[in-house]
């Protein structure tokens, strides 16, 4: 019961802190150098030219008075025109949002699929060959720079190998799109039964997703074995030892107990790859947020950059608000 | 008598950046079934350590520098982690000063007794919680059933001693290793508690190390008394002697510091969490009022100055014929 108090709580929270947001947003984004008329206009327009696009874009009024504006609008969920596609910002976002939703999906299953019996391994085996390669992995890792790892991983298994398709986007030219339900290419595909479009997406996914697993993975994995580590020497699963608990029991206290770090960092790795895949976005060609994101800071295009940043801070909230529901069903102490 | 569990000459290090400290100095101690001996000394003496080792529960940076914990024909210093698991919580039972600390948060009561349970007893989830509410019961917790769904954090610190002494007592072990059990508890429950060890001690020929600061404790519920010193037993005698005529300076201030503490109405014997630096001579020298240029000379062994007495004190005989006033 409390449980879904606290649940409405946060979700009543939600409109408050996304006003405050969209609030530091729109007022940030008109302090950017750039000057957004000039897509409209190209950089030659005459003086008139520019006021009267400015006009139009209701540019000439005080800035609290485009701030009601914008807002009014937000709420019947028009986030305004994209200056750059000269498409509506939510058809832009409705196209991208699931080519990243899909690629980071995917990178966090796996990095946590994989990191954290990697961390629970190392944990507990603090010796032998296994334990010091992880170790050097996590440590060279974290000092490689993701775009780099793509290029070569693109390098090894297109042109090298020829056993993974290039980096042109999400799905081959020659087979047509699933059926858009959730927008994730693998998702309609398996939905759709659609198996040409699985298998094409699914190697499309590969290697981007690979790139962001190797790369960011040992932030899952070292969180996993610390926690793991901590957990392990508590007094607790010294007394479970003590009171003759099999290994497996004890390891299973502590992994339990190790869970809320865990998850935490799992939250905090799908927000940071939100924006933190840009780069691997961009070299893959994968039509992502991220690209958008960074196309509309490039080009002074306001109401996308707003839409998205929005957009991001709801994905955040949303994040933690699953983080903080994991918690709760975790730990019986925030009860 | 048959000795059930025989501690002979246990050395015992811990391992830092700057080096290795002896924590255990050479620990003797025999224990016979229906016998109880209270462990007494101020805190950071090595009680823990001890009864810790006597379970194969210390890893690095603890060491095993020497000795031998024999128990029926063996050398539990030999096991492996796996012949350890065997008779941890079965035939050797271990409790906890700080028993919050020692359950785990996340896991419901009955479910941890459960799993202690059925870690030695092939039975069913279901007998292994009707055990639970029987073992509940008998460490005096009202209402047991109800406890068994809750969470350590619903607990009082009291409460949650009594859930541990439930779990040592799960398995009838022969060895009952009981430290600091009454921190946390009030006088009733301890000695409902205390009375209830005593009798699985009689009746089932068991055998208990009690760890306790309270001297009161000792001279109730303990046959033997075994005073820890800086690592060292310094001082063991059957209990009713040793609190007529303590033979160690250190006991004697331990029972003096016990009266004034009781005519204040705590009962406690006083602390000092160092662990004093190993001397080349008795290591009690630097606060020993009776101490002679002899005593930091070499370091004294056991001696029996009266029959029953076991002393490390160059003055012990003096002492025990009444020469010198401890
Ligand atoms: N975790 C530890 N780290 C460092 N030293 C320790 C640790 N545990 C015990 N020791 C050392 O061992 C000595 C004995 O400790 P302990 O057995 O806990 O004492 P007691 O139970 O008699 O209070 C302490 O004085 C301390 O120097
Ligand atoms: S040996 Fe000497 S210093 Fe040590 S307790 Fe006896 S009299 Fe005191
Ligand atoms: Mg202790």
């Amino acid at each position: 019961m409390r449980f879904a108090r606290y649940i409405a709580r946060r979700l009543l929270l939600l409109p408050v802190q996304l006003l405050l947001v969209s609030l530091i947003v729109f007022f940030l984004v008109r302090q950017m150098p750039g000057e957004p008329t000039f897509l409209y206009t190209g950089p030659f327009a005459t003086k008139e030219r520019v006021e009267e696009v400015r006009r139009q874009l209701g540019l000439d009024q005080p800035i609290h008075v485009q701030y009601v504006r914008y807002i009014e609008r937000v709420i019947r969920g028009d986030f305004g025109m994209s200056l750059r596609t000269s498409q509506p910002v939510m058809t832009d976002v409705r196209q991208r949002l699931p080519a990243t939703m899909e690629l980071i999906g995917y990178a966090v299953v796996f990095s946590v699929l994989i990191g954290v019996p990697l961390g629970v391994y190392t944990a507990i085996r603090k010796r032998g060959i296994i334990n010091r390669a992880v170790f050097l992995y996590g440590m060279m890792a974290g000092a490689l720079p993701d775009f780099w790892f793509a290029l070569i991983a693109i390098f090894v298994f297109f042109f090298h190998l020829g056993l993974l398709p290039g980096p042109i986007g999400r799905i081959d030219l020659m087979v047509s799109t699933p059926e858009t339900i959730t927008g994730m290419y693998t998702v309609d595909a398996l939905l759709t039964a659609n198996w040409a479009a699985f298998f094409s997406s699914a190697s499309h996914l590969f290697l981007p997703v690979l790139t962001l697993v190797f790369i960011y993975m040992p932030l899952v994995l070292k969180n996993a074995r610390s926690a793991m580590e901590d957990m392990l020497g508590s007094e607790f699963v010294v007394y479970a030892r003590a009171a003759g608990l099999p290994r497996l029991m004890q390891w299973r206290y502590a992994l339990r107990n190790a869970m809320p770090p865990i998850i935490t960092v799992t939250g905090i790795l799908a927000w940071f790859l939100l924006g933190g895949a840009v780069l691997v976005e961009t070299v893959f060609a994968w039509g992502g947020l991220g690209q958008y994101a960074v196309q509309s800071v490039v080009n002074s295009d306001y109401a996308a950059l707003q839409g998205v940043v929005l957009l991001s801070a709801v994905f955040t909230m949303l994040v933690f608000l699953v983080v903080d529901l994991a918690y709760f069903v975790v730990d019986p102490r925030i009860k | 008598m048959p000795t059930l569990l025989a501690i002979d000459d246990l050395h015992v290090s811990f391992e830092t950046d700057r080096g290795r400290t002896a924590i255990l100095h050479g620990i003797s101690l025999d224990l016979e079934p229906g016998q109880t001996i209270g462990v007494v000394g101020e805190s950071g003496s090595g009680k823990t350590v001890l009864v810790r080792a006597v379970l194969g529960l210390l890893d690095a940076p603890f060491a095993i520098d020497g000795g031998r914990i024999e128990y029926e024909g063996a050398n539990l210093l030999e096991y492996g982690e796996a012949e350890l698991e065997r008779i941890r919580g079965r035939d050797i039972a271990l409790t906890t000063p700080e028993p919050r600390k020692h359950l785990n948060p996340l896991t419901t009561i009955g479910d941890q007794i459960a799993k202690v349970i059925r870690a030695h007893a092939d039975v069913s989830k279901e007998a292994a919680m009707a055990r639970a509410v029987e073992l509940l019961g008998m460490v005096g917790i009202p209402d047991p059933e109800l406890r068994l769904a809750g969470y350590p954090h619903e607990m009082s610190g009291g409460m949650c001693q009594r859930i541990i002494i439930a779990m040592a007592l799960a398995h009838d072990s022969k060895i009952l290793l009981i430290d600091e059990p009454t921190a946390g508890l009030d006088v009733t429950i301890s000695r409902q508690i205390l009375d209830l060890i005593r009798g699985l001690v009689r009746d089932r020929g068991a055998a208990a190390l009690i760890v306790s600061r309270d001297l009161g404790v000792v001279a109730h519920y303990c046959r033997d008394v075994a005073v820890m010193y800086a690592g060292r037993i310094v001082e063991q005698a059957e209990v009713g002697t040793f609190f007529r005529q303590p033979l160690h300076p250190y006991s004697a201030r331990l029972l003096r510091a016990a009266a004034a503490a009781r005519d204040r109405a705590v009962g406690r014997a006083e602390a000092t969490a160092l662990l004093p630096p190993a001397l080349d001579g008795c290591s009690y020298a630097p606060r020993c009022a009776l101490a002679e240029p002899a005593c930091e000379a070499s370091i004294p062994g056991p001696a029996e100055p009266a029959a029953g007495r076991w002393v490390r004190c160059l003055r012990a005989a003096a002492i025990a014929h009444g020469e010198v006033a401890v």
